[in-house]
């Protein structure tokens, strides 16, 4: 039994996905909106500690020392 | 020229992936529609990724115990950690203290969270929330005029009616239901 040759973009196999209309972007594009994919769950959660941080000055003191514990350390 | 449809699937492709929206802006030749399939693709992708990201925050609701647990997640988490951390909860098979959590939060948090909730656990939430609270969160999106986000809860409560697969990646509770599930035809237990 011989498998089907997969047709899809590292795009589409990235995704997990099978969508023919993303064939049609060139590779560079496709690997510029993967290199956005891999780098976005960072964004996210650094957006998350800054949201975070903001918070800080306004809390009870024993509250803040529970926030502070899930950020990540600072690198020196 | 872009279409309004295609500008606006553009916005939310970018908002997504936390970038200005002229750096999706090669995509516009796809359309509407392909932008808005490939919007989804993305979400799911990055939804398998934030429980990584987010594993300390996830770790602590795991390990602390209810009664600080609660007022931690009120006063402290920004919507986004919460809503990130309810679904790595929910996605590794806590829905008990999930459901634990989510009774003690009022609805205008719940709605301030759950955009950044997973869509997948959106059919667990509807095990697990009581119907009253829940109706509480759509009303509140709804007079915040967030129908994206309602329009989630209304999908999959229409495939729970309708006999729907629930979305994958979810494990089943194998306990009662109490949410607006326990009111489905077929779904009720007890007398």
């Amino acid at each position: 039994m011989s498998e089907t040759p997969d047709e899809r973009t590292p795009l589409e196999r990235r995704l997990g996905a099978d969508q023919p209309a993303l064939r049609q972007l060139e590779p560079s594009r496709q690997a510029e909106f993967i290199a956005l994919l891999d780098g976005a769950a960072d964004r996210d959660r650094a957006a998350a500690e800054a949201e975070l941080r903001e918070r800080l000055p306004h809390l009870p003191r024993g509250l803040r020392l529970l926030a502070t514990a899930t950020l990540p350390r600072r690198r020196r | 020229m872009t279409d309004p449809a295609t500008e606006r699937q553009l916005r939310r492709l970018a908002e997504l992936l936390h970038v200005d929206v002229d750096r999706v802006e090669f995509l516009a030749p796809l359309g509407a529609r392909e932008l808005a399939v490939l919007r989804e693709h993305t979400a799911r992708d990055l939804h398998r990724r934030y429980p990584r990201a987010y594993r300390r925050i996830i770790r602590m609701g795991r390990l602390a115990p209810m009664r600080l647990a609660a007022p931690f997640a009120t006063r402290v988490l920004p919507p986004r950690m919460l809503g990130r951390a309810i679904s790595g909860g929910v996605l590794t098979g806590r829905t008990e203290r999930a459901a634990a959590l989510i009774g003690r939060l009022p609805p205008e948090l719940l709605a301030d969270l759950a955009p950044y909730l997973d869509p997948a656990i959106i059919t667990t939430l509807l095990d697990i929330t009581p119907p009253e609270l829940l109706g509480g969160v759509v009303n509140e999106l709804m007079a915040r005029e967030d129908y994206d986000t309602a329009d989630l809860f209304a999908a999959q409560f229409t495939a729970a009616l309708t006999g729907g697969a629930p979305a994958p990646g979810v494990p089943r509770s194998a306990e009662r239901p109490r949410g607006l599930r326990r009111l489905l035809p077929g779904r009720r237990t007890g007398a």
